[in-house]
């Protein structure tokens, strides 16, 4: 760093300071009015929960990536923890769309892991890391970039191959990879993008494959940027964090995708489309960080205070303990690269050596 | 070898120290086997840290503790470290390190048996602290020629291990001298040989000059002083010798020619004060020490016996005259070894000399003439047959030369860093992790490294099975007694005045 941005940052003190929420310490709304101060108790009840992450990292090579993606799911019947996971290592081109193709993976290890947990140990509240409405309606990055002719073949000829696989299937690994060489044949103009379409059709199915089957799919965000109670600039995150500080939740808002998605989902796109969300932020203890709580349903009061009483049972320092560990045990680091590496003992300059 | 797998090796590995990761929970001083590059090695477990990743440092509140206990229930992790003590046949240190991941077993009993049996001159110390069944030997020889300091804070169990080595020494038929600095050894009755009480006595005619200079305390830069009882010293020898005075009247010859030149008018004043303060020196060693010295006493060294624990009480000695007779008697039996061997003339048997609070007779700070002859007999013993056992309760405060030489040690429970750290300094055996264990070794539990080990071991002593005097006195019990026999006296009082009549 240079040694003037000292006396940039000396200079710039007061004036980066006045702006610095200025514009929430003038907002004129009572965030409070929407907040539900709510002592949640914790259960005694008997259920069985799980709480997934998962995570990736890459390491740059000057003629190709190595990659790392795992994931767990982890769950906990009241008396023992069990646990689903997944990992993959490869190398790829240095594509465009590296990082949207390694979140992907790790999206569709994730939501597998997650099912497989739910369909294996009767699963009652499945806890996600993120949001489920955000993996839905998040477009393909390829979306634009694929003709649509090439989009319908790939519909046609795979997307039956993909739903066999992924209902007969033990392997919570990626399936599209399978097809990775016919793809490559096929289609060679475009055989990245295409991989990537289908890769996002597998992670399409296999969230309608769960939603289809468990409406109790809790998705938790501990950022988010969204701005749907109060309609100004400051995400409802911020105001919620600054005004309200006791334990309890927001009252919810609910969400259709259909008004929130203009283009089709290229499957199963009434059933996506026919969704309904409820979002609300809560706090699992007084002081503890806002969380942001996504279900894909809507949900009446009861229903959120249930799953807030069971979330809370299994939290720790306002958050739940299955995804603090599950983030613990899954986040690939720069330094689990270098060591990966020194397993495979790919030799190669990555062009920032000299640095 | 068992299989009992407890972990695998990890990371960077050396030929003679290994960390290891386990699931299971193995106990320091443990012995383990590793098996690789065709060999089977052994090693003991030296430290042990067991932790959780979830439950870390970081976390603040208890409640969270509990949550993370109640879900993960006791998911913990065991990191330790061996030291490698060699392959299990010959106990040579390999020449290469294990690879990582080796495979980390339990040692098997039956080596481990092997291991500490002595097959020539055994002396049974006790059982493994970790495999009780695994009896301990240690090499008379070894422990006899090349000393031994027995270290431990007030009651770990050192009298118990000085009793059990004793013991184990006499079985043998050897002779112990025990300096006994608490008249501990007086009353012990061993199962295997005889007490032999020596009273705390010295002739002053046996005594070289410079001892009886000592115990007149006529300081070292006193030259006119000393001058003068070295003549007097000198005649009374030459008397005795031509056989004009008798043993009884050394003192007196030396006393009569004194008071010869004080009271001669022609002798020189300027001196005259000297003799007199020599004189009252005299006057002084004769009432302060009246109760050592003795003119009919037979030099110490022909007392010694054999198959017996001779025991000198300096129980009811100062530590002044303590440090007299405990130079005298070493630098006598060295003397007297050394004539035997040169012209079998003196002491007839090897010795094995027992110096109870040797931080007193062999301090760090500051020199006495014991300090001289330990550390001599440290140095020389070996080849003359006089063995050595510095036992002390505070280690740091001992002569760190004699310590030294004391190639085998029995260190019990020692909590104070200075002590352990003046140990470890002595000693290139004791690693560090070996001494965080001290603080934790419970009483009668012992470290015992050297060479009248094969190899260094953790080891609950035997409980010394004779008579024992010493240890806690049993306060409440000794009120009580006190308090019977006072109504008991009052009682029978009262039933001679009964007697009597007087209660009519």
């Amino acid at each position: 760093m240079l040694e003037s941005l000292y006396e940039k940052a000396l200079q710039k003190k007061q004036e980066i300071k006045m702006n610095f929420n200025q514009d929430m310490d003038r907002i004129e709304i009572n965030p409070c009015e929407r907040w539900k101060n709510y002592p949640i108790k914790e259960s005694n009840q008997k259920f069985i929960i799980s709480g997934g992450d998962g995570s990736f990292n890459q390491k740059r090579f000057l003629s190709s990536i190595l990659y790392a993606v795992d994931a767990e799911c982890l769950v906990y019947d009241g008396q023992n923890l069990k646990k689903v996971e997944n990992s993959e290592i490869n190398i790829i081109p240095p594509y465009k769309y590296v990082r949207d193709i390694l979140r992907n993976y790790m999206s569709i290890m994730e939501i597998k892991n997650s099912y497989h947990a739910y369909k294996n140990y009767n699963v009652d509240i499945s806890l996600f890391d993120g949001s489920i409405l955000g993996n839905i309606i998040r477009p393909s990055p390829v979306e634009n970039e694929l003709p649509s002719t090439i989009k319908e073949e790939i519909n046609n000829r795979y997307r039956p191959q993909l739903e066999r696989i992924l209902k007969n299937e033990e392997n919570t690994g990626l399936a599209s990879s399978q097809f990775s060489n016919e793809i490559e044949k096929e289609f060679e103009a475009y055989k990245v993008e295409s991989m990537i379409y289908l890769e996002n059709l597998e992670n399409l199915l296999v969230l309608g494959m769960f939603l289809k089957e468990s409406k109790k799919i809790v998705s938790l965000s501990k950022t988010s940027t969204r701005t749907d109670y109060f309609n100004i600039s400051i995400p409802d995150m911020a105001i919620f964090e600054r005004y309200c500080k006791m334990e309890g939740y927001s009252k919810p808002i609910f969400q259709d995708v259909n008004t929130s998605v203009k283009r089709d989902f290229p499957i199963l796109n009434k059933f996506f489309r026919d969704l309904k969300f409820t979002v609300f932020y809560c706090r699992l203890g007084d002081y503890k960080n806002v969380l942001k709580i996504e279900l894909p349903f809507k949900a009446s009061k009861d229903d959120i205070h249930d799953i807030l009483i069971k979330i809370k049972s299994i939290s720790t320092e306002g958050y739940p303990y299955l995804l603090k560990k599950a983030h613990e045990d899954v986040i690939i680091k720069m330094d689990d690269m270098v060591n990966l590496n020194k397993i495979l003992n790919l030799v190669e300059r990555t062009g920032r050596d000299m640095l | 070898m068992t299989d009992k797998v407890i972990g695998r090796c990890i990371g960077e590995t050396s030929p003679t120290m290994v960390s290891f990761i386990s699931k299971k929970m193995p106990r320091v001083g443990e012995y383990v086997s590793l098996e690789y590059d065709g060999k089977i090695v052994l090693g003991m477990i030296e430290s042990l840290i067991r932790g959780s990743v979830s439950i870390t440092n970081e976390i603040y509140d208890p409640k969270t503790i509990e949550k993370i206990r109640q879900i993960e229930g006791d998911d913990h992790y065991i990191k330790g470290s061996i030291k490698i003590l060699g392959d299990i046949e010959l106990l040579k240190i390999p020449r290469t390190p294990p690879p990582p991941g080796t495979e980390v077993k339990i040692a098997d009993s039956n080596v481990l048996k092997k291991i500490f049996k002595v097959e020539y001159a055994p002396l049974k110390l006790g059982n493994l602290i970790t495999q009780e069944d695994v009896e301990v030997e240690v090499d008379i020889n070894k422990m006899v020629t090349r000393h031994l300091a027995v270290l431990a804070m007030t009651g770990a169990g050192k009298s118990n291990t000085v009793a059990v080595l004793v013991d184990g020494l006499l079985k043998m038929n050897g002779s112990v001298l025990i300096f006994d600095m608490h008249s501990e050894y007086v009353n012990i009755k061993f199962n295997n040989g005889n007490i032999n009480t020596l009273k705390p006595v010295l002739n002053p005619f046996y005594l070289e000059f410079y001892e009886f200079k000592r115990l007149a305390r006529i300081p070292d830069n006193a030259y006119v002083q000393e001058r003068y009882l070295r003549k007097a010293y000198k005649l009374a020898e030459k008397a005795m010798r031509e056989s004009l005075v008798t043993h009884n009247d050394f003192l007196q010859v030396i006393e009569d020619q004194l008071n010869k030149w004080i009271n001669d008018e022609n002798f020189d004043n300027k001196d005259k004060k000297s003799v007199t303060d020599v004189a009252n020196k005299l006057e002084y060693m004769k009432d302060r020490y009246g109760n050592i010295l003795d003119m009919n006493a037979s030099d110490i060294i022909d007392n010694l016996k054999l198959k017996s624990a001779n025991v000198i009480d300096l129980g009811s000695v100062d530590e002044y005259a303590s440090d007299v007779i405990v130079s005298h008697v070493m630098r006598k039996v060295l003397k007297k070894r050394k004539d035997y061997l040169r012209n079998e003339e003196g002491l007839k048997f090897p010795i094995f000399s027992i110096i109870e609070e040797a931080h007193i007779l062999a301090p760090n700070n500051r020199p006495t003439e014991s300090k001289r002859w330990i550390s001599r007999i440290a140095r020389e013993g070996r080849k003359f047959g006089v063995g050595l056992c510095l036992v002390s309760q505070s280690p740091k405060s001992l002569d760190s030369d004699s310590l030294s030489q004391a190639n085998n040690m029995i260190i019990l429970r020692l909590v104070e860093p200075t002590d352990q750290r003046h140990v470890q300094m002595a000693s290139e055996s004791l690693s560090d992790d070996l001494i965080t264990q001290l603080p934790s070794l419970n009483i009668g539990e012992a470290i015992v490294l050297g060479l009248m080990t094969k190899i260094p071991t953790l080891v609950k002593i035997d409980e010394f099975k004779g008579k024992m005097a010493g240890g806690d006195l049993d306060i409440i019990g000794e009120w009580d007694i006190k308090i019977k026999n006072e109504e008991k006296r009052l009682d029978d009082l009262n039933q001679e005045y009964k007697d009597l009549g007087g209660d009519y």
